[in-house]
C-alpha cells in the first residue's frame, strides 16, 4: 500500500452533504481501516473501534455483520430505501430486524463499510455505537404515540435519551454492552423493560410525566430480572440519571472478566440501595448540562407525528375477501386516535428483501406520513392508517407480498442468527425457525395464529435470541450418543414477555433438533388442557410443576442412536453431518461410558434443583445446583483417570487439571469455584442464580468432555 | 467512474414448478464451500428458502456471490460479481457473463440439480449493482448500453432497460438459444 493511500482519508468534498462532524468520523474509521490492512495497527486494537461503528465479525472468515442503528425504531420510507439498497449493493440483498429495532445485513465486506456509513448518514442513520462496550440501540414501544394504554407518549423521551448518550463522554469506557428501553405501560410487551440495564416504564403522577425505573436486568448466559431504582421519576430527570448511572458504571464495573461485566453483576454485588446511594451520589456532582432540557425539547417537536389522511371508518365490501378479514383482525389494531389503525408488517425471521423493503417504502407513502417503526419482534409497524385506506393498504401489501398475518402470534418466532453466522452459535436457531414456519402454514397451522404463546429461540446458552422470556423457549446444546454428537435444544419454560417481561424461564431438559416441532404441539395441547381460566403457561407450570411438564415431554427427549436414525445427527435444514466423530478404542469406550453417565447424572440432579427453587426451597435448590455442577466436574476428572468423592478433591482437581490449564471456560469455572467456597444459599436470588450456573456449567462440561474424548 | 465498476449481478431465468423446492442447493452448496481453491473464493452458504422473493439459497464468496435465486423477475440462477473485474466497461460485462455461465454449467452439471428446474434458454437478466458510481439514470445507460451490447455480441435494442426507477439500472437480455 502506497503511503499516498495510507494519509488520512479526506472526503469533503465528494460528501460534502453530510454534517461535517459525521464526514469526519467517517473518514477517520476508513483511515483507521486502511492502517489496518497495511499492517500498522494490530487487528485485535481495531476491533473495539469497529464494533463501536456496528462493523461485527461473522462467524464465517473474512466477512462482516453490519448493525444498523434505528433508535426507537423509527425510520421514514427514504430510510427504509437507504437500508435496501445498501443490502442489495453491499450484502445479499436482505436486511433482517433485529430484537433492538435495529437493522443487520450480512456477508459485507469490511471495504465497503466506510460508503455504506456515508450513504446512511446521508439519511440521518448511524451505525455508531450499534456494537461494542457502548449504549446500544435505545429501544421503545413501537406503538408510542398511538397505543391506547400509554398515559403518554414516551417515544420524544427515549429520543432524547438515544442521542444525547450518543458518543457521550461518560458512556465510552464500560467494561460491557449497556441497554436502556422505555416503555409506554406496564402490561405489554413491547419493550421488555425488565430486561434492561436501564428500563423506563411510563407513569404519571400529580400530573407530572415520568417513569417507574428499572435498572440491573439483563437476559445472557445468566438472566437478571430489573430492580427497581425508583417508583416514579420526574421525565425531567431521565438524561441526568442515566448520565449518573453511566459514571458509576463506568468506575466500578468489572473490566477484566466479560462473563461478569454487564451491570446486572455489579448490582448483584453492590445490592439496589448501595447502587442507588453511589448514583445519587454522582447525579448530585453532575454540572448541570442544557442539553437535559434542549434534547426533549428538540425530540418532542421534531417528533410530531401527523396523519397524511383524515381520521375515516372502515367500510368493507359486501363480500369480503376472507384473507382480508383474517388480516384486519390479527395484524390491525386501532390507534387511541378515532379513525386511525397501526398495521403490522409480518417478516419471517426478521428478513425483508431490498426489493420488498423498497416497495413496502413506496407503498407506505401512499398512506402515511413515514410513520414506520421495527419492533422487538423483529416486524415492521405502520402507525396513523386512516381506517378507510385498510383495505386498499391490504390489496397492496398482498402485491408485494407483505400481507401475511401473524405477528405477535405462535407462528411469530424469534430466533438469533445461530450458526448461521454467529461466532458463538452451536445449532441453527434460524433453521429452526424456518422449519417452524413451514409448519405452522402445512401441519401446525391450527395453532399457528393462538396470541397466548411465543416462542423465542437462542442457538445458545447466550439469550440473543431472549429464550429465557418466551412462554416456549428453546436454546442449543448437543448430545452425544456412542460415538456420534447431535444437535438438540434445551427447552425452556415458564418465561413471559408480559409485563415488560415479567419472568424467566427455566430449563427442563435436551430434545433432539429433530422433535421441536412435535413438542411445540404437544406443549400446545398441553396447556389447552391445563389451563384454568386466563392462566398463562407460565401459571400453568407454576401450579403442576415442571416434572409433569417434563413427563409430557418425554416421548420427545430420547436421541436414538446414529445407527438407528442418522437423520437426528444433522440439524434443521442443514442436510450434512452435525458432527460425526471418529472412532475410539474398547479401553476408551468404557471411560465414556461412565464419564457420560456422570454427566446424564448432572442433569439428573440439576433438574431437581429447579424443583426446589419452584418449590420455594432455596437452600436445597442451591445445594443441588452445586452437586450436580460436582458431577459433572467429576465426569471429566474421570477421563483422567481420576475417580474422587470428596468435594474437596474434586475441587482442586479440578482446579490443577480445567480451570488453571484454560481447559474449561474460564468464567464458568470461577462460578463453581466460588460457589465451593461460599456454600449454599437460602436466599432466592442467589439460588436462582446458582441453579442458572449450573446450567452453564453442565453445558461447558459437555463441550469439553466432547474436545477431550475426540467426539 | 463507471468504466470501474466491480459490482454486476447476472441472473440467467429458470422454468420450475410453482413454489420450486430449493433445498437441493444446500447440499451442492455444501459441497461447495467446502473447495477452498474455487476463484469465487467461497465464505459459506446462506439460507433465505424462506423467503418466497428473496435471495433463496446462495454461496457467497470473497470475489463472487452464486445463489438459486427467487427475486423478481423470477426464479434463476444468479451470480453477483462483487470483486476482480478488470479493462474496460465492455470486458468487466464480458468477465461477469463468463463466471455466470461457468457458474451456471457447474450447478446443472450437480446430480441433486432438480429435474423440474430448467433453464430458459437466452433468458438474462443483468443489474449494475452500484448506484454510486452507475445510478439509475438515462447518463448512465447511455454509457453502459453500447458496453453490454458489445459484450454480448447483440444490438444495442436488443437490451430492454429495466421500468423500476426505484431499483438499479438493470436490463432484460434476451441472446440467441444457445447462448
Amino acid at each position: 500500500m502506497s503511503e499516498a493511500s495510507l494519509a488520512p482519508v479526506d472526503t469533503s468534498a465528494e460528501w460534502s452533504h453530510l454534517p461535517p462532524d459525521i464526514r469526519e468520523e467517517i473518514d477517520v474509521f476508513e483511515t483507521e481501516l486502511r492502517r489496518v490492512r497495511s499492517g500498522l495497527v494490530d487487528e485485535k486494537l481495531f476491533t473495539e473501534f469497529r464494533l463501536r461503528h456496528g462493523v461485527y465479525g461473522q462467524r464465517q472468515d473474512r466477512v462482516q455483520m453490519q448493525r444498523i442503528k434505528i433508535p426507537m425504531g423509527r425510520l421514514d420510507p427514504d430510510q427504509l430505501v437507504a437500508l435496501a439498497d445498501i443490502a442489495e449493493e453491499y450484502a445479499v440483498g436482505v436486511l433482517h430486524v433485529t430484537t433492538r429495532q435495529d437493522f443487520q445485513c450480512h456477508f459485507v465486506d469490511i471495504g465497503d463499510t466506510p460508503n455504506l456509513m456515508r450513504r446512511l448518514a446521508a439519511v440521518g442513520i448511524t451505525t455508531r455505537e450499534a456494537c461494542g462496550n457502548v449504549i446500544r440501540n435505545v429501544t421503545c414501544c413501537p406503538q408510542a404515540g398511538v397505543c391506547r394504554d400509554e398515559p403518554f407518549d414516551v417515544a420524544p423521551h427515549a429520543h432524547a435519551m438515544a442521542y444525547f448518550m450518543l458518543r457521550h463522554p461518560d458512556a465510552q469506557n464500560f467494561g460491557r454492552k449497556f441497554k436502556i428501553s422505555f416503555s409506554g405501560c406496564e402490561s405489554h410487551a413491547c419493550a421488555l423493560g425488565r430486561m434492561h440495564d436501564i428500563g423506563a416504564v411510563a407513569r404519571v403522577r400529580d400530573g407530572v410525566e415520568g417513569f417507574q425505573v428499572l435498572v440491573g436486568g439483563g437476559l445472557g448466559a445468566l438472566p437478571h430480572q430489573a430492580k427497581v431504582y425508583s417508583e416514579f421519576l420526574p421525565a425531567s430527570e431521565m438524561l441526568p440519571l442515566a448520565q449518573a448511572v453511566s459514571r458509576v458504571f463506568a468506575k466500578l464495573g468489572e473490566k477484566k472478566n466479560r462473563a461478569k461485566a454487564r451491570m446486572k453483576f455489579l448490582i448483584a454485588k453492590l445490592g439496589i440501595d448501595e447502587f442507588r446511594r453511589l448514583v445519587e451520589e454522582e447525579r448530585s456532582r453532575l454540572p448541570r448540562d442544557a442539553r437535559w432540557e434542549s434534547e426533549l425539547r428538540e425530540a418532542t417537536e421534531a417528533m410530531h407525528d401527523r396523519p397524511l389522511k383524515p381520521p375515516s371508518g372502515l367500510q368493507l365490501p359486501e363480500s369480503p375477501d376472507p384473507g382480508l378479514l383474517e388480516w384486519l383482525d390479527l395484524n390491525v389494531r386501532s390507534q387511541r386516535q378515532d379513525g386511525y389503525s397501526m398495521v403490522n408488517v409480518f417478516l419471517p425471521l426478521g428478513d425483508i428483501t431490498s426489493e420488498e423493503a423498497r416497495d413496502f417504502a413506496r407503498l407506505s407513502r401512499d398512506y402515511v406520513r413515514g410513520t414506520l417503526r421495527t419492533t422487538v419482534d423483529q416486524n415492521l409497524l405502520m402507525q396513523w392508517v386512516s381506517n378507510a385506506d385498510l383495505p386498499a393498504l391490504y390489496a397492496g401489501l398482498r402485491q408485494i407480498g407483505l400481507a401475511e398475518t401473524g405477528a405477535g402470534r405462535l407462528k411469530d418466532v424469534v430466533a438469533c442468527p445461530g450458526t448461521d453466522s454467529c461466532k458463538l452459535g452451536i445449532t441453527a436457531s434460524r433453521g429452526l425457525a424456518a422449519h417452524l414456519h413451514k409448519k405452522f402454514a402445512n401441519g401446525m397451522s391450527d395453532i399457528a395464529h393462538r396470541s397466548d404463546l411465543k416462542i423465542k429461540i437462542s442457538g445458545c446458552f447466550n439469550s440473543c435470541g431472549q429464550h429465557h422470556i418466551a412462554d416456549i423457549g428453546f436454546f442449543g446444546s448437543v448430545q452425544r450418543k456412542k460415538n456420534d454428537t447431535a444437535p438438540v435444544f434445551q427447552v425452556t419454560v415458564g418465561g413471559s414477555t408480559r409485563n415488560n417481561a415479567e419472568s424467566y424461564g427455566l430449563a427442563i431438559g435436551k430434545i433432539p433438533s429433530r422433535n421441536v416441532d412435535r413438542a411445540v404441539t404437544k406443549l400446545s395441547e398441553f396447556y389447552n388442557r391445563e389451563k384454568r381460566g386466563e392462566e398463562t403457561l407460565s401459571d400453568v407450570v407454576a401450579r403442576l410443576g415442571k416434572t409433569r411438564v417434563k413427563e409430557e415431554l418425554a416421548e420427545f427427549m430420547a436421541l436414538p442412536t446414529f445407527d438407528e436414525e442418522p437423520g437426528y445427527y444433522k440439524d434443521i435444514r442443514q442436510p450434512w453431518q452435525y458432527q460425526r466423530s471418529i472412532g475410539v478404542g474398547e479401553c476408551a469406550g468404557e471411560v465414556v461410558d461412565q464419564a457420560e453417565f456422570m454427566l446424564e447424572d448432572a442433569e439428573r440432579i440439576h433438574f431437581e434443583a429447579t424443583l426446589d427453587l419452584e418449590k420455594n426451597h432455596y437452600g436445597d435448590a442451591s445445594a443441588k445446583a452445586f452437586a450436580a455442577c460436582k458431577n459433572a466436574a467429576d465426569a471429566l476428572l474421570f477421563t483422567k483417570g481420576l475417580w474422587l468423592s470428596d468435594k474437596y478433591d474434586t475441587v482442586a482437581e479440578f482446579r490443577r487439571h480445567f480451570h488453571d490449564t484454560g481447559i474449561f471456560y474460564k468464567p464458568f469455572a470461577d462460578n463453581f469455584l466460588r460457589t465451593a467456597g461460599e456454600g449454599p444459599s437460602g436466599d432466592p436470588e442467589q439460588a436462582r442464580l446458582r441453579v442458572e450456573e449450573a446450567t452453564l456449567f453442565i453445558e461447558a462440561a459437555h463441550g469439553v468432555y466432547s474436545q477431550t474424548t475426540g467426539f | 467512474m463507471i468504466d470501474a465498476l466491480q459490482r454486476i449481478d447476472v441472473k440467467q431465468l429458470l422454468d420450475a414448478p410453482a413454489n420450486p423446492d430449493l433445498d437441493a442447493f444446500l447440499l451442492i452448496f455444501d459441497r461447495w464451500r467446502q473447495r477452498d481453491d474455487h476463484p469465487s473464493d467461497w465464505v459459506d452458504l446462506a439460507d433465505y428458502a424462506h423467503m418466497p422473493r428473496g435471495p433463496g439459497i446462495l454461496i457467497a464468496g470473497k470475489r463472487d456471490t452464486f445463489s438459486v435465486n427467487l427475486n423478481p423477475p423470477g426464479l434463476g440462477l444468479m451470480t453477483s460479481v462483487r470483486k476482480g473485474l478488470e479493462g474496460t466497461l465492455e470486458d468487466r460485462f464480458r468477465e461477469a457473463f463468463r463466471r455466470a455461465r461457468e457458474l451456471n454449467e457447474a450447478v446443472l452439471a450437480e446430480p441433486e440439480f432438480p429435474d423440474g428446474f430448467t433453464v430458459r434458454q437466452g433468458a438474462w437478466e443483468v443489474f449494475l449493482n452500484d448506484r454510486l458510481l452507475v445510478p439509475n439514470a438515462d447518463q448512465s445507460d447511455r454509457v453502459v448500453r453500447p458496453a453490454l451490447a458489445g459484450a454480448l455480441g447483440v444490438a444495442r435494442e436488443a437490451l430492454a432497460r429495466h421500468s423500476n426507477p426505484d431499483g438499479r439500472l438493470g436490463y432484460s437480455v434476451r441472446l440467441p438459444a444457445a447462448a
